[in-house]
């Protein structure tokens, strides 16, 4: 017997590690598939910790490593809105948009023009008093809905969204769930005063510009209040940002 | 004779602080709680008027964000929570065990480990703020839709948390990111208390690697499965933290859960009596697993 069958602990020759990886390669591959799901959430975490407010809603936070920031892209994006088109190349939805607003915020400062306003997909509830009859919605338009669950949407001066909803023939009044989707134009100046604070822009919604040029916009939201406390008024449009969106289900009979 | 009186007593003095915390801080809310559930009234005046059994009637007929049945189809906060139920531990369970099995094999355990077990050092809500970044539908900032946009090149970005069919599974899934690192120390952990010499008896008897888990370790590791199980379900039942800070129920109350409800008509509809049916509900749905485990935690004692 030679010493060298006795020896079991001696390194595996380059073959015998090959078979052991492959014959184990399964195992390697699950557990590098959820260490890499496991690891993203954090990672994306801790880079966004070292970014500014701008970059955060302006990029992703894997573009750290090359530097790189969409801010040109989102102005494209603007350009694509402006000419009025709400084809499917024009829906980018986020929670906050940046950079679509102001067509050149970088070079900028202090003044900037804002473009237009895209109002996100909004669910809302109307209730349909009478048939045939238009409701109106500031700001947005007037819809008529016909007996048989039909409607038209008469868009106001400056909105060129879609209204969708589903309206199942019923007899009035009914309350019917239907959905925003489009832009409103805004045209006008900004004038920004102050870096990091943010301003109002009318009709519009609330901007922050940032000292390296990075710029969040908060567009304002239209939801359909529907609190309990002024449940006398009829439901209307009002204006909320998006980070304090109040738009409450449609009360259930109580 | 007095004496034995006073021996009587004493134990009862020093069960009194416990029992008086327990009573004040347990037992009196939820009696409370019960008590509204059968009123009508608001947060600042609550019980303004008895109304027997109606917030029930309304919540389980007439609430379509509770309960629903429209085409066919059941919908609602108690739907949602039931998937909740299904998938959350089932999920959990699963991943824990494949890798606490998985990386006892190979050299990179601790690492694989520490990489599970990291979420659960992050707050619910700092969790929540990270899946909403990660679920954004911009391919520009959502990693997800990027992700998917770089892998299929005609790829349409999915709303993850905007869509109805997506938003409940893509909250769950945040869920299952935060709690899967207590599972996989836990059964990592009975895993390797499994003697050794039982799977060698097992493959000394000729069982392959697959019977040896089957036939030898899971039922070795039955009591942490359970435990991570169960608690994973009344954590499931009782979730609040992350549709809040995610979707708050939105879209079209596809995310809304019982224990978000609670929250959702008591403080944002102002409604207490009709919040509290809702938590009798919960409390009711918790009950069984909540006695299921203090029985089998005594047995264990």
């Amino acid at each position: 017997m030679d010493a060298q069958s006795l020896n079991l602990n001696r390194p595996p020759s380059p073959t015998e590690a090959l078979i052991t990886i492959t014959r184990r390669g399964p195992i390697h591959a699950i557990l590098l598939i959820i260490g890499i799901v496991w690891l993203v959430p954090s990672v994306g975490l801790a880079a966004t910790s070292f970014r500014t407010r701008g970059d955060i809603s302006a990029s992703g936070w894997w573009t750290v490593a090359s530097g790189s920031r969409t801010v040109t892209d989102q102005i494209w994006e603007l350009r694509v809105l402006a000419s009025g088109e709400s084809g499917e190349n024009t829906v980018v939805a986020g929670d906050s948009i940046s950079g679509d607003l102001l067509t050149d915020a970088v070079e900028g400062l202090p003044a900037a023009t804002i473009g237009r306003v895209r109002i996100q997909q909004i669910i809302g509830s109307i209730t349909v008093e009478a048939f045939e009859q238009p409701i109106e919605i500031p700001g947005v338009g007037a819809v008529t809905v016909q007996a048989d669950g039909a409607y038209d949407f008469a868009p106001a001066a400056g909105y060129s969204g879609a209204l969708v909803a589903d309206i199942e023939a019923a007899t009035a009044p009914f309350t019917a769930e239907f959905q925003l989707q489009g832009f409103e134009s805004i045209q006008g100046e900004l004038e920004i005063e102050e870096i990091g604070e943010s301003e109002r822009v009318p009709r519009a919604g609330k901007i922050s510009v940032y000292d390296d040029g990075s710029y969040v916009f908060e567009p304002r939201q239209v939801s359909l209040a529907h609190s309990k406390r002024r449940s006398t008024r009829p439901p209307c449009l009002t204006r909320h940002s998006r980070f304090n969106t109040r738009w409450s289900a449609p009360a259930v009979p109580y | 004779m007095q004496s034995r009186r006073l021996s009587k007593l004493i134990p009862w003095f020093f069960a009194a602080p416990a029992l008086i915390a327990l009573t004040l801080f347990f037992v009196y809310p939820t009696i409370v709680t019960i008590f509204l559930s059968f009123t009508r009234g608001t947060i600042t005046t609550p019980a303004k008027e008895y109304v027997g059994l109606d917030n029930y009637r309304i919540l389980l007929t007439e609430d379509r964000f509770f309960l629903s049945f429209e085409d066919g189809i059941f919908s609602g906060a108690l739907v949602n929570s039931f998937a909740w139920l299904i998938i959350f531990p089932t999920a959990i369970v699963l991943i824990g065990l494949l890798v606490a099995v998985l990386a006892d094999k190979v050299k990179y355990e601790a690492i694989i480990k520490s990489i599970m077990f990291m979420p659960m050092a992050i707050s619910a809500t700092a969790a929540a703020v990270i899946f909403r970044l990660l679920y954004n539908q911009n391919p520009n900032l959502g990693s997800l839709n990027a992700f998917l946009a770089a892998l299929f090149p005609n790829f349409q970005p999915i709303a993850f948390l905007g869509s109805v069919e997506f938003a409940n599974m893509a909250v769950i899934f945040a869920g299952v990111w935060i709690s899967t690192g207590l599972s996989v120390v836990v059964l990592s952990a009975a895993y390797k208390a499994v003697p050794a010499e039982i799977h060698e008896a097992g493959r000394i008897d000729g069982a392959n690697a697959w019977q040896l888990f089957w036939r030898v370790s899971l039922p070795m590791l039955s009591g942490p499965v359970t435990f991570i199980a169960v608690t994973m379900i009344i954590n499931a039942l009782k979730m609040i933290d992350l549709v809040l800070v995610m979707t708050k129920g939105a879209p079209r109350g596809a995310t809304r859960i019982i224990g978000y409800t609670v929250f959702w008509e008591t403080f944002n509809n102002n409604r207490s009596g009709y919040g509290s049916a809702v938590a009798v509900i919960l409390l009711i749905l918790v009950m069984p697993f909540i006695i299921y485990q203090v029985r089998r935690v005594r047995r264990e004692l």
